[in-house]
């Protein structure tokens, strides 16, 4: 069965590189192009034609057969140091196909952000020069990006490009960013100064705990506890701190992975399978 | 009690002040604590440090600005230790495409020191999208996913990547990411083909990379600031990290003293109140 | 003057941006929205520019014009198909090409589940003896009762009635909390490095307050 599947494979393999096969000729090139963006607006085409139920289940298929691809490439027995089988060698060549087709959605994010800022600045909503700020900083990066991307300047190079893309990048959207995630700080001590109260046993017991790791991690916690010796060296907060992480903290954290494992290996079958439900799965085709 | 009650709702703009003093103290005094190296560092180091001749290292670059208080510094300690070593790597990105720029700065900054070459002895592969297929695809065929370097130029090009065909050319796999995108990389790279990981998280994932260092899954770890900053104890510099750590332990002392005064008043206001009634 | 602060493009917008963002700590104010919004078109602009440099031209656009490779409109043709979700009457279209991609990932979830979690069940089984003598292993006996307990109270498929079940359950939420707390810890630690990394540039980078050693 199996070296009849591994026949199967090579003349499917044979057949696809004797039909795609590059022209690299201007005019074969794009009749070539040509050809297979008809062929696809055909298929299209041909797909809108189809009863509802049948899309739904050309949904469902298509779902199931390109989750089948990676499970069968699993689950075939294979040879050699890497288990190799059949399905093995169309991994880089859907690895591709994915990357690039994923690639095109992030357009789908930018369309979002411009209808709702667009919006905003054509209608002069209050805050509307904040969208206007929005597209500045998207038009200029992305343009000042591109060129730095196309004109490559020497690095020791002062052309204003470069000049305004280093001062957009290393300048404004580097500080920007850090800054943004920074605040998080300020509000971890406001909320442990307002928020943190001791109201139960358990919570006392997870401040004893958050106190030792954080003293143990920090040279000034360290020092403290660092003429301990001997059989008390055990007691030195690093070393709790350690003991607490590996111990305690890493069997919880396990317990949790084989938790959220579990859920995560059900929630992939419900999907492969089209099981789930929801507003995107049970939307009307 | 009032005077309790005006200690729970102090404005909190007095505390972000306090937290700006306290943390700038030990870089304006200066007050210098040693740091002592732990085993998941120690065992991170030990795995460049054993990086077979002829690998290379991929340095998978998650980061960008918003973790580079921990993670600059975490590149900054293992690209001058590759760099010393003589051990090249590859700069990659599967998180945004921003993150491959970001380690290239850090990259092209050590370079300038150890008068390292681009192309010779590190290169940036740049981004590609994390899926299941690319890094599937990967091990099998550098060439074929990543195809070209982030500038453009095809990767049998570049005298670097001239033997660096599949995963039994690399020799370590080292993650410096905000998030714990090492699984990745054990699902389908460490998992199937036993290349070993670092894994240098943020220190909010640290807890969580515990059981992956006890079942050896990950080889070693520089866990967030700190784990940079022992790094560079390895290293010998006294580097940002360092420094860093001084102001974090007052940091530290703050957050606990101010938990601590939280509850004394929380819990002294209660009282009062219940004597009052 | 330069001796004492840096007025250099980059370090000064650097400058100006962290303090506009660092403006909301005082109070709300049309300058942190501003940077906010010009922050996230910064952001757009460049994961749009990188997603053209990095992946598009080199893995789709180079290949199909330069090299010839003409079947790689095929890939384009299904990109496009995620854009039919604009329209009602092609919008079924789209969910066919999410539903490819998650299928995708559904079926290459398998063999991350067994890659990732049999590292992980293998070192659960310690042993609870110490090796070569009948003393236990404390360590590892802790290692195992934490793991198992912390399983238990996750446990949801039957209640918690009898006291086989809820001793453990109650044990592991205790276990959690200390696990909680030990997470806490560290995050206070990355939240600290942040705001550190900024002192550093404002008060060094920018105006040298902070010695250099």
């Amino acid at each position: 069965m199996l070296l009849l599947l591994d026949s199967a494979n090579r003349a499917f393999g044979r057949l696809w590189d004797r039909m795609f096969v590059a022209h690299k000729e201007p005019v074969a090139l794009a009749l070539f192009m040509l050809l297979a963006l008809g062929v696809s607006i055909a298929i299209f085409a041909g797909l809108q034609l189809l009863p509802k139920k049948m899309k739904k289940r050309l949904i469902i298929g298509g779902t199931f057969v390109a989750g089948l691809f990676f499970l069968l490439e699993f689950a075939l027995p294979g040879h050699g140091k890497n288990q190799d089988n059949i399905l093995t060698p169309w991994i880089p060549r859907v690895g591709d196909a994915v990357l690039v087709i994923g690639a095109f959605t992030w357009g789908l994010g930018l369309i979002n952000l411009t209808q709702v800022h667009g919006k905003a600045v054509a209608r002069m909503k209050e805050g509307w020069y904040n969208s206007l700020a929005f597209f500045v900083g998207l038009f200029a990066m992305f343009g000042f990006g591109l060129w730095n991307a196309y004109a490559k300047p020497d690095e020791n190079s002062h052309a204003w490009g470069k000049v305004a893309y280093e001062v957009l990048f290393l300048g404004f959207l580097s500080n920007l960013g850090a800054s943004v995630f920074s605040l998080l700080a300020f509000y971890i001590v406001s909320a442990a100064y307002r928020a943190f109260r001791i109201r139960s046993h358990e919570a006392t017991v997870m401040m004893l705990a958050a106190f030792v790791v954080m003293l143990g991690q920090v040279p000034l916690g360290q020092a403290l506890t660092h003429n301990l010796t001997g059989p008390w060296a055990a007691l030195r907060f690093e070393r709790v701190s350690e003991w607490l992480l590996t111990g305690i903290n890493g069997a919880a954290q396990r317990g949790i992975t084989f938790g959220m494992a579990v859920g995560a290996l059900a929630m992939s079958l419900r999907i492969w399978l089209s099981l789930e439900r929801g507003s995107f799965f049970d939307a009307e085709v | 009690m009032d005077f309790f009650n005006r200690m729970q709702s102090l404005d909190r703009r007095i505390l972000y002040v306090l937290v700006v003093v306290v943390v700038s103290i030990p870089f304006m005094i200066n007050i210098s604590q040693p740091i002592y190296p732990t085993p998941p560092v120690e065992r991170a180091f030990k795995a460049i440090e054993e990086v077979p001749e002829g690998k290379i290292v991929i340095l998978a670059s998650d980061w960008e600005f918003g973790s580079r208080g921990e993670s600059e510094p975490q590149a900054e300690a293992l690209i001058t230790h590759m760099f010393r070593k003589g051990v090249k790597f590859a700069i990659f990105s599967t998180n945004t495409p921003l993150c491959a720029t970001v380690g290239e700065t850090v990259a092209r900054r050590q370079a300038l020191r150890f008068h390292k070459k681009y192309g010779v002895d590190w290169v940036n592969w740049g981004y590609r999208p994390a899926s299941a297929a690319m890094l599937q695809g990967l091990p099998r065929d550098i060439w074929k996913i990543i195809n070209v370097d982030k500038f453009g130029t095809p990767l049998s090009k570049i005298p670097l990547m001239q033997h660096v065909r599949n995963v039994d050319n690399v020799g370590l796999i080292v993650n410096i990411s905000p998030t714990f995108s090492a699984t990745l990389w054990i699902d389908y790279v460490q998992g199937r083909y036993g290349t070993p990981i670092v894994f240098a998280p943020t220190a909010v994932m640290v807890a969580e990379t515990y059981p992956w260092l006890a079942s050896g899954q990950i080889r070693g770890a520089l866990p967030g600031l700190r784990g940079a900053a022992e790094y560079e104890t390895l290293l010998g510099e006294a580097g940002y990290g360092r420094r860093a750590m001084n102001a974090q332990s007052w940091a530290h002392l703050l957050i606990i003293a101010l938990i601590v005064l939280g509850n004394i008043s929380y819990f002294a206001s209660r009282k009062l109140k219940g004597a009052g009634q | 003057m330069s001796q004492y602060i840096n007025l250099t493009p980059i370090t000064l917008a650097g400058a100006i941006a962290t303090i506009a963002i660092y403006s909301i700590l005082y109070r709300e104010n049309k300058v942190y929205r501003l940077f906010e919004h010009f922050f996230i078109g910064l952001a757009s602009g460049y994961g749009a520019c990188l997603i053209w440099t990095d992946t598009l031209r080199p893995k789709w656009w180079n290949p199909m014009i330069s090299n010839g490779e003409w079947y790689w409109v095929f890939a384009f043709a299904g990109g496009m198909l995620y854009y039919c979700i604009y329209t009602k009457k092609y919008a079924w279209m789209s969910r066919l090409i999410i539903g490819i991609m998650m299928g995708l990932a559904a079926g290459a979830y398998f063999r991350g589940f067994v890659a990732e979690n049999w590292g992980q069940l293998n070192d659960s089984f310690r042993p609870l003896l110490v090796k070569g003598s009948y003393w236990p292993d404390l360590n590892n006996i802790l290692f195992v009762v934490t793991l198992v307990a912390v399983m238990s109270y996750f446990f949801f498929s039957f209640e918690h009635k009898t006291k086989a079940m809820a001793s453990p359950a109650k044990l592991g939420r205790w276990l959690l909390m200390i696990a909680f707390g030990a997470m806490f810890g560290s995050t206070v630690m990355a939240r600290m490095s942040l705001f550190i990394g900024r002192l550093w540039f404002m008060f060094r980078d920018f105006i040298h307050l902070f010695p250099a050693k």
